[in-house]
């Protein structure tokens, strides 16, 4: 037999030989420490003698002081505290850039896997690598904010625990059995997420997906449970009247739960695609190469593309959760609609119409990616005088601030024409309107440089342009017929309102679909070519998402007013009060800034992937004559 | 001069949370204080009583959020001008009292034709106010088109009294109590 199989054989043994003696060697080590540690009796820690110590007047008058504390601290009874208080800005301030920190990175990192898998998928499918390589990059952004989401969520539950002991308390007795399988859940999201990004190309692309799939079923369970959490704070359910559980599974599905479980996922992607399409921006204007410009110019495109899709079904999911509002408290929903948060109304209202015109602009600077696009340029200029009357009457409320001359000139504080601008029947047509022209720029989008084939495409384009001009007619006139009928009638109309928009984007996409396939192309698709300043468009539309964000989660939670558990557990801190909409858009803006901070911590250490590797920097330095200091 | 690309992404970034801030503070500005507590003594007079059902209706009660009194049109909910001769007749066998108090105590009971129900039980959280305060409140109501006859002691179905007849206001009244069918608010 060879010496190296002898060895090698002798090395096994030795192996086997020595693993249980070490094993037992370990063993007996730790039993006598452990008998050690018992077995050592407890000795004063050395001090020295009251002699040799300092009996100086002052140390004998401090030791007087922390004596008579101590007895002091003895006699104190124990109490619960109910609230505690932070410093400079106060308990509710803290927990409200916390809370509103963590929604955001989670919104984040719950967001990315969904359309990554979706882009990963139509990849799989169109066998272009394009899209896995697509979906990889958006997947690179996720690992560092998961981390922080982690962080910020463990720093939330802290100051909860810390600054509303009592509430918290009362949270976790009624919600206790959901605690355990959401730990649960957040260790699966972890395996999938990890494996989901360190496994990418190391596995068949279905066991791929699948665990991508596992990663957004997890990842969209964990939210709904915290979910239930926040909204049985705004609609209680399965409680007495004095807040004893009596269900845990109706405390859970109460009126907004559902509600807001799909509006945060609509509008989740819709900020997951804006942030990643910041991103690609932020590396389009960095870019070097026509290649690299190419690639983040596309990128950016589907970013926004996920991010304006997803936010075009989203005040309707709005409307939903309003109504449930209103189902589960009138007087909540009309703090909400006419009470003190109404003016807030106007604020997302100017947001809105910012993120309308944003997205449409990026459109319209898009189509000069495309030849030919010079057809189609005709009506852009329709579209925008559309966009800005909507946005006009969205944002023109019912009353006017004046003076009381002006007020008496007007006959009141709505103005005599504008003021019937600012009621829901035109703003819900507004906002109808304003849905149905963006999806006509996306059309226009779409059909760049293409002609439709098919030996029915005039038959085509009669049929959606009809589609079209039945949705907004029905929009108008409902809105018209909305000033003349019962409240009982009025608030009704805006289902078939929003439902014949639905139907029309809906039925109009299905025919846009076959019209043009196999459309001759006129020019093609030039990525890379689109001005810089498209890219700031971009990232203005991310700021503006995040801030339309934090508003909302700030009206959410605001509702309650004094209320901790809306007509359950009452608000007695000294933050009870309901601030000002100054000082709310003040916190809003603070907790974005900080936002886009750590963000691009986040893109920067996603970027670190690119980076050449210090030696291979040090020597190209060498070569080039480049000085070391540079290689930071 | 050319600034970094790291500046100009910063620069709007901060232009634009500014932008959005600067409409906040263009919005009117008002800070929305708990209900304070009202204090009913025992031994106020029935114009006192209004006085402070009044005070209530603003504050505490939040009943003006939705109610108007005084306004026409396409109101989501009923207008309060008035009301008080419309509550002695809506029901019959109702009194005023009686009405306001079912109105309060038991608001869905009947809803005034042409309006959705959506009030809230004002006895109970979030609003709950106590019998004293909705007596109170009854007698801003009654003066809202009639002369308040409410008192402290007036007893109605739901303070552990009956229900009165509709003829004129009876405080104090002991009237057999008659089935719960009006319409309310």
């Amino acid at each position: 037999m060879p010496n190296g199989v002898m060895n090698g054989a002798m090395n096994r043994k030795m192996r086997v030989l020595f693993g249980p003696i070490a094993g037992l060697v370990m063993f007996a080590g730790a039993i006598w420490i452990a008998s050690t540690l018992v077995s050592r009796e407890y000795k004063e820690p050395y001090r020295a003698p009251a002699a040799a110590a300092d009996a100086t007047p002052r140390a004998q008058g401090l030791a007087a002081e922390k004596a008579d504390a101590e007895t002091k601290a003895r006699a104190t009874p124990y109490v619960e505290a109910e609230y505690r208080r932070f410093p400079v800005v106060g308990s509710r301030v803290a927990i409200w850039a916390v809370a509103q920190l963590h929604l955001l990175f989670a919104a984040f990192v719950l967001a990315v896997p969904l359309f990554a898998f979706i882009i990963e998928a139509i990849g799989y499918k169109s066998g272009d690598p394009r899209y896995d390589r697509l979906a990889y990059e958006f997947t690179k952004l996720l690992s560092v904010s998961f981390s922080l989401t982690a962080t910020f969520g463990a720093f939330l539950t802290f100051m909860l625990v810390i600054l509303y002991p009592k509430f918290t308390n009362y949270l976790m007795s009624v919600f206790s059995p959901t605690f355990l399988p959401y730990v649960l859940l957040f260790f699966f999201e972890a395996f999938f997420l990890y494996t989901y990004y360190y496994g990418w190309g190391k596995f068949h692309p279905l066991v791929h997906l699948g665990l991508g799939l596992g990663l957004n079923l997890v990842g969209t369970s964990i939210m709904f449970i915290a979910n239930a959490w926040l909204t049985f704070m705004m609609s209680p359910r399965g409680i007495s009247d004095t807040g004893a559980v009596i269900s845990v599974w109706d405390a859970v599905y109460n009126y907004t739960w559902m509600p807001i479980n799909v509006h945060r996922v609509i509008a989740n992607i819709a900020f997951g695609g804006s942030v990643a399409a910041a991103y690609a921006a932020f590396k389009f204007l960095q870019a070097e190469t026509d290649e690299e410009r190419a690639h983040y110019d596309w990128m950016g495109y589907i970013g926004n593309f996920v991010a304006i899709s997803a936010f075009l079904p989203l005040p309707f999911a709005g409307y939903w959760l309003a109504k449930e509002i209103y189902a589960f408290s009138q007087t909540l929903g009309l703090t909400m609609m006419g009470g003190a948060f109404s003016w807030l109304f106007i604020i997302q209202a100017v947001l809105i119409g910012n993120l309308f015109l944003a997205a449409n602009y990026y459109l319209w600077l898009g189509m000069g990616r495309v030849e030919g696009v010079q057809p189609l340029q005709k009506f852009i200029k329709y579209l925008l005088i559309g966009i800005a009357l909507c946005f006009a009457v969205w944002a023109t409320p019912r009353s006017i601030i004046a003076t009381v001359s002006e007020v008496r000139a007007m006959g009141g504080s709505s103005h005599p024409v504008l003021g019937y601008l600012g009621v829901m029947s035109a703003k819900n047509t507004a906002v109808n309107i304003l849905i149905l022209t963006t999806f006509m720029s996306f059309l226009l989008y779409r059909r760049t440089g293409k002609i439709a084939t098919v030996p029915w495409a005039r038959i085509g384009h009669a049929l959606q342009l009809a589609i079209f001009a039945t949705a907004a007619a029905i929009v108008i006139f409902l809105g018209v017929y909305g000033y003349f009928v019962e409240a009982t009638v009025r608030i009704r109309l805006s289902v078939p309102q929003v439902s014949s928009v639905l139907i029309a984007m809906v039925s109009i996409t299905v025919i846009d679909i076959f019209l043009f396939r196999g459309a001759t192309r006129t020019g093609e698709v030039r990525w890379g070519k689109i001005p810089p300043i498209s890219q700031y468009v971009l990232i203005f539309i991310a700021v503006t998402f995040t801030w339309l964000m934090g508003l909302m989660g700030y009206v959410r939670s605001g509702l309650r007013q004094h209320w901790h558990v809306y007509g359950v557990v009452r608000d007695t801190s000294p933050d009870a009060f309901t601030p000002t909409l100054g000082f709310a858009t003040k916190v809003v803006s603070a907790t974005v800034l900080m936002f886009f901070l750590l963000i691009g911590v986040v893109f920067w250490i996603a970027s670190l992937h690119e980076r050449p590797d210090f030696q291979e920097r040090k020597k190209a330095a060498h070569h080039t004559g480049a000085p070391e200091a540079e290689l930071t | 001069m050319t600034v970094p690309l790291i500046g100009r992404i910063g620069a709007l970034v901060i232009a634009t949370t500014a932008f959005y801030t600067y409409v906040g503070q263009m919005v009117p500005q008002k800070e929305v204080q708990p209900p304070a507590e009202v204090v009913v003594k025992g031994d106020l007079s029935t114009a006192d009583m209004a006085k402070i059902g009044r005070e209530i209706m603003e504050g505490k009660g939040l009943c003006l959020t939705c109610h108007t009194i005084g306004k026409s049109g396409a109101l989501r909910f009923p207008d309060l001008a008035g009301v008080d001769g419309r509550a002695k007749s809506r029901e019959p066998g109702l009194s005023d009292i009686e009405y306001f108090a079912q109105a309060m105590y038991e608001p869905n009971a009947n809803i005034v034709p042409g309006f959705n129900p959506g009030m809230p039980t004002i006895n109970k959280p979030p609003i709950g106010l106590n019998d004293r305060e909705i007596l109170c409140v009854i007698a801003y109501l009654q003066s809202l088109g009639g002369t308040p006859t409410v008192t402290l002691q007036t007893k109605h179905q739901y303070n552990a009294g009956a229900a009165t007849p509709s003829q004129g206001a009876s405080p104090g009244g002991t009237q057999p109590q008659t089935p719960l069918t009006g319409e309310k608010r």
